[in-house]
């Protein structure tokens, strides 16, 4: 399926989503509208712009542009990364598994040389280590 | 008689801490700016954290600076290799760089730090003078006319910030949707908490903020194995200042320029890149040598760059009078205001006059620590150009994770903030501008919160948004805003 198609279909099964997972809340309030009065109402604004999204996904070129495609690979990739890094970090501290993620992040951005990852990760550890745990006292774990 | 809250603020603002915030948001604005491919508000939303712990003033004189500096910074690059350090550096670049390609590098990066301090200035006058007028006139708001406001600043948004308004408004209704994530406003029941005890509170908008705009700069700045091509400029510096006679001549550009960025700016939706273009345009029609524009103009440099400054005081007029960020910038700004408890509105000029003056002082030390660090600091910035994107770009990265982190000292807010990253990329990717959404997470809870007491005060009946002729107007507006560009095809077509 083209994006023209795919993308308005995905923002209308948001809002279907939205609004199921509003059905067990009050519309209504005591004095007025309820909890699920909102997003019920954007929901249906939504699925209202969804449905132009795929009237003009329809009409051949009515739609503007498309995108350029997502590039899964590397948003897979650097997402995924900075989520293994968060999470080593939280595990096993700051100061040991930011130089790991540093050299890694460089290499993928292009450096080749040993001594620029190595000097890039030991010396970009310790000056964000420096601002935020000395200067700003963020107790880093 | 000046009201005494006037003087109480500069005296707010003349502390060690604030000078040095405000000197440390001016060097980082010009490198921000300077470096092509890093934002203004990238390069707030990596500060953005680290402002918890300072105090509101010196909170915003960092932020002020970085902004006013940032707007400044872009036409480095611009004018040194041709490749704008912000869009709002685009036009700049059009007579700056061939004045670099002619020997006259030193001379354009002059007139452009004296043309945005210039319009700096030039936008600050007018912030001093309209926003407490305006503030006076919207205190007498009530939860009607706010919402419509609200309604209305949205929709521009989301109509200036692509070419498509309905990819506009997805995006501003997925972030306003995001807000109801959390305890229901009005009633505290929970909603969309899925038992989270991180999600009663509902999303916090830094994390989100920060993912939105830096994680696809990351993705894609990785995706092009961090190739940032930036030609080797060589040339000397020579004559930074230009002389009295040239600058009275630049006058009308700087004048111009200054005029039409702080209007612009104060339109919400709008911003730098259009003011630049529009100032280039009408200083081109009113010089006396037009047919130099193009060609390497002094003129041709004052007039956007004097635009681009005068942007930042006609921003913060919505901002701060009626809570509305037009552009992502303001909505950081707003971002600083709300950590520090303060709402930002009409309530703020009556509530808190000497943080507005202080505000207002603020701006006007990192216009004037723009023009002397700018002049003074050339060559290092010209340096900082050759940083490669293998330390700027895993910087970024560690930035982004450790301050999502430290706002509230939990790695939730790290995972929301990657979350975001993803939905922003893809946004992105698939021809949705991201900003709308950011937006609408700021002003959501707001929004629903008015929309809810207008009904709740109604007895439910929606007439009420129309029998306030402001709220009537703004939904007017929002109305007209939303058919548009409908009605153009169609009269077009016809």
């Amino acid at each position: 399926m083209s994006a023209r198609l795919g993308v308005p279909l995905v923002v209308l099964a948001v809002a279907a989503a939205w609004a199921l997972l509003a059905r067990d809340l009050p519309v209504k309030g005591p004095e007025g509208p309820g909890p699920a009065f909102v997003p019920l109402l954007l929901t249906g604004v939504l699925a209202l712009l969804g449905l132009g999204l795929l009237a003009s996904g329809l009409k051949r070129g009515g739609l503007g542009p498309a995108g350029r495609g997502p590039g899964w690979l590397a948003a897979v990739l650097v997402i995924g990364l900075l989520a293994v890094y968060t999470a080593a970090v939280a595990r096993v501290g700051f100061l040991l598994v930011t130089p790991v993620y540093v050299a890694l992040a460089a290499w993928q951005c292009g450096a080749r040389s040993p001594r620029t990852i190595g000097a890039t990760a030991v010396g970009l550890t310790l000056a964000v280590w420096l601002l935020l745990v000395r200067l700003f006292r963020v107790p880093l774990p | 008689m000046t009201d005494p809250a006037i003087w109480q603020a500069l005296d707010q603002v003349l502390t060690w801490q604030n000078l040095l915030a405000s000197l440390a948001g001016v060097a980082l604005g010009l490198v921000v700016g300077a470096l092509p491919g890093l934002t203004i508000s990238l390069g707030m939303v990596l500060v953005l954290p680290l402002t918890f712990g300072l105090g509101s003033i010196t909170a915003m004189s960092l932020m002020l600076g970085l902004f006013a500096a940032g707007m400044t910074g872009g036409s480095y690059s611009a004018i040194l290799i041709n490749i704008p350090g912000t869009p709002s550096a685009s036009a700049t670049s059009i007579d700056g760089y061939q004045m670099a390609l002619r020997g006259e590098a030193g001379k354009a990066l002059g007139v452009s730090v004296i043309a945005s301090v210039y319009g700096g200035l030039f936008s600050l006058f007018w912030l001093a003078v309209s926003a407490p007028l305006i503030a006076r006139v919207a205190l007498r708001f009530g939860a009607p006319e706010q919402f419509a406001l609200l309604t209305l600043g949205l929709t521009l948004i989301s109509a200036f910030s692509g070419p498509s308004l309905t990819r506009g408004l997805v995006s501003a209704v997925l972030g306003l949707l995001l807000t109801t994530v959390g305890q229901d406003p009005m009633l505290g029941t929970p909603r969309f908490t899925f038992g989270r005890v991180e999600l009663q509170a509902g999303i916090l908008f830094i994390p989100a903020m920060i993912g939105l705009f830096a994680i696809p700069q990351v993705i894609e700045a990785m995706r092009a194995q961090g190739a940032r091509v930036i030609p080797r400029f060589t040339a000397g510096l020579t004559a930074l200042l230009p002389s009295w006679r040239e600058l009275r001549r630049l006058h009308r550009s700087a004048f111009l320029g200054s005029a039409v960025g702080t209007g612009v700016g104060a339109i919400p939706g709008t911003g730098g890149p259009i003011a630049v273009f529009l100032a280039w345009d009408l200083a081109r029609r009113a010089s006396r040598e037009p047919e130099a524009f193009g060609r390497g103009s002094a003129e041709g440099v004052a007039a956007p760059e004097a635009a681009n400054n005068g942007v930042t005081g006609g921003a913060l007029i919505p901002m701060l009078t009626l809570g509305i960020p037009g552009d992502p910038i303001t909505a950081i700004l707003l971002g600083v205001l709300i950590i520090h408890g303060l709402a930002p509105g009409p309530l703020l000029f009556a509530h808190h006059p000497e943080f507005v003056y202080g505000v207002f002082w603020a701006l006007l030390l990192a216009n004037l620590m723009t023009l002397v660090v700018a002049l003074l600091a050339v060559r290092p910035i010209v340096q900082v150009l050759r940083v490669p994107a293998s330390v700027l770009i895993p910087t970024i990265a560690v930035l982004c994770v450790v301050g999502a982190y430290g706002i509230r000292n939990t790695f939730f807010d790290s995972a929301v903030m990657l979350a975001f990253g993803g939905i922003g990329y893809l946004l992105t990717r698939y021809g949705f501008p991201v900003v709308p959404m950011m937006i609408g997470l700021v002003l959501g809870g707001e929004l629903e919160e008015q929309f809810r007491l207008s009904l709740t005060l109604s007895g439910g009946d929606p007439t009420i948004f129309v029998r306030q002729p402001i709220a009537a107007a703004c939904l007017l507006l929002t109305a007209l805003a939303a058919i548009g560009p409908w009605l153009r095809r169609a009269l077009g077509r016809g």
